[in-house]
């Protein structure tokens, strides 16, 4: 063996053992060249699936049944006399399925106090998870949730004279509810909504609401959070005597139960209602303010 | 000349042969937090570790987002109040097998090793020491484990209005299998 072949064959033996050493040491970073790119989606924008009123994007999972009793008092004016309102409830229960993780439904029944309040009603509706906010492989900056709904107002016809037909107590809601989380704490979700209502009590009324609302949420701490709720109706559709309804709530949530307190202007509990029956001007004060909550309770009915 | 080529290329191919690295191909990370009063489980079957068995260095990479419960909202409180996901993560551990030396990759019986190292949850890094066993089937290499986690070493706070009970301790359970990885 001459000196070039021992020495290539040093060199070789270098490379080989310098090869091997370099592979076996980097473990971080043959993690970091296999770790498949995570989509990371956001979760809990919302602590409830309402957002005080109206709908938030959030729903229950698959096979969750989720109760829910919602109450607004009636306004503060005399807060002694009414014991905060109470003498004046309007009380919606209602139940909310998850069919997929993407598909709920709800249904519900609303009491009726009549005059230039909500009137009895039955409502459904079909709530669908369209996109998922995400970060990560698949970047997606807003989640959007669609509804469409329906209500039957069960109200007694007054003996006004007046031919009126089982359609004119069908309502219609369809709404656009698109959210982005922020960040841990904050989040903002726009709604899109137009409300159909086949029958309003007077001409100055228009049959066809447009609305956009837009409503946001604060956490305080890891189960509290502020929330907030406004929905704008095209000006001149709602009739004299109504007002756009304004929500300022409180959520607390207790793992498993979501409870929600609110001051509103609104005695309304579903779209048709807390938009086109809201018959005080929040802004007025005292006077024209109700206390009223939502209380939740999921069962999981089927584990996934 | 060509003897000495020859017997190189033999090293060679021997040292690759016989390399050190092994990828784990399924995992599963399993805890209960449980009390006799509620079951709270979750399974993982997106863990990621790497092993080097002549060093016996040891990596785990486990995305906390990728923990599943029966019941959706344990997911969503799991994620959002306990471990932080969006904050942290991935939870990790990274040690070294202490009897290395130990390994018999021919041996038919299970094989109990312990490894030390620094396991990393809801950001809060703790020296551990775990027992794992390891059985050799197959040119794979499967390693199994079992310990306890207190809550309070990792700063995830328990609830303190319950409607889910939950234990100080949490016991996990992980099962990795390991085969040689191939460069690519």
């Amino acid at each position: 063996m001459n000196l070039t072949t021992k020495s290539s064959f040093v060199t070789f033996l270098l490379v080989t053992l310098t090869l091997t050493n370099s592979f076996s040491q980097d473990l971080d970073e043959l993690m970091k060249k296999n770790e498949r790119p995570e989509t990371s989606y956001a979760t809990a924008t919302f602590k409830g699936t309402r957002l005080i009123h109206g709908h938030s994007i959030e729903a229950p999972a698959k096979g969750v049944l989720q109760l829910m009793f919602s109450h607004r008092f009636g306004t503060l004016e005399d807060p002694l006399y009414t014991f905060l309102g109470m003498n004046q409830a309007s009380i919606r229960f209602g139940f909310d399925y998850g069919i997929s993780n993407k598909l709920s439904v709800g249904l519900g029944r609303s009491s009726g106090l009549g005059g230039t309040l909500p009137p009895p009603t039955y409502d459904f509706y079909v709530k669908y998870k369209l996109l998922t906010q995400s970060t990560g492989a698949v970047n997606m900056p807003v989640s959007i949730s669609l509804v469409g709904a329906f209500a039957i107002d069960t109200e007694h016809w007054p003996n006004d004279g007046v031919v009126r037909t089982d359609n004119d107590r069908l309502s219609y809601t369809g709404q656009i509810l698109i959210a982005r989380k922020f960040n841990e704490k904050f989040s903002l979700q726009l709604m899109p909504t137009v409300v159909h209502r086949n029958l309003t009590d007077s001409p100055d009324q228009l049959n066809t609401l447009v609305a956009l609302g837009i409503g946001g949420r604060l956490k305080l701490s890891k189960r509290t959070a502020l929330t907030a709720e406004y929905y704008f109706n095209k000006p001149n559709s709602l009739g004299a005597g109504y007002y756009d309804p304004v929500a300022i709530g409180f959520d607390i949530d207790t793992g498993g139960h979501v409870f929600q307190i609110m001051l509103t202007n609104s005695p309304g509990l579903i779209e048709p209602q807390f938009l086109g029956r809201t018959s005080t001007n929040f802004f007025d004060g005292p006077k024209a303010i109700r206390l009223g909550f939502n209380f939740s309770r999921v069962f999981t009915v089927k584990k996934s | 000349m060509n003897k000495i080529l020859l017997s190189a290329f033999l090293i060679l191919g021997f040292q690759a042969g016989a390399q050190p690295i092994y990828m784990s191909t399924s995992s599963k990370v399993s805890f209960f937090a449980g009390t006799p009063v509620e079951d709270i489980d979750a399974v993982n079957s997106k863990s990621l570790s790497f092993l080097n068995i002549t060093t016996g260095e040891v990596t785990i990479s486990i995305p906390n987002k990728e923990f599943h419960f029966k019941r959706s909202l344990m997911e969503e409180h799991f994620n959002e109040n306990y471990i932080e996901s969006e904050k942290y993560p991935k939870s990790e551990f990274k040690g070294k097998i202490n009897d290395v030396q130990k390994i018999d990759l021919a041996s038919k019986d299970p094989m109990a090793i312990t490894i030390t190292g620094v396991l990393t949850v809801h950001g809060v890094q703790k020296e551990r020491t775990l027992n794992v066993t390891l059985r050799i089937h197959d040119g794979k290499i499967e390693g199994e484990t079992k310990f306890d986690i207190p809550l309070a070493d990792h700063n995830i706070e328990r609830p303190k209005i319950l409607w889910e009970k939950m234990a100080e301790n949490v016991s996990v359970t992980s099962l990795f299998t390991y085969e040689p990885y191939n460069k690519k």
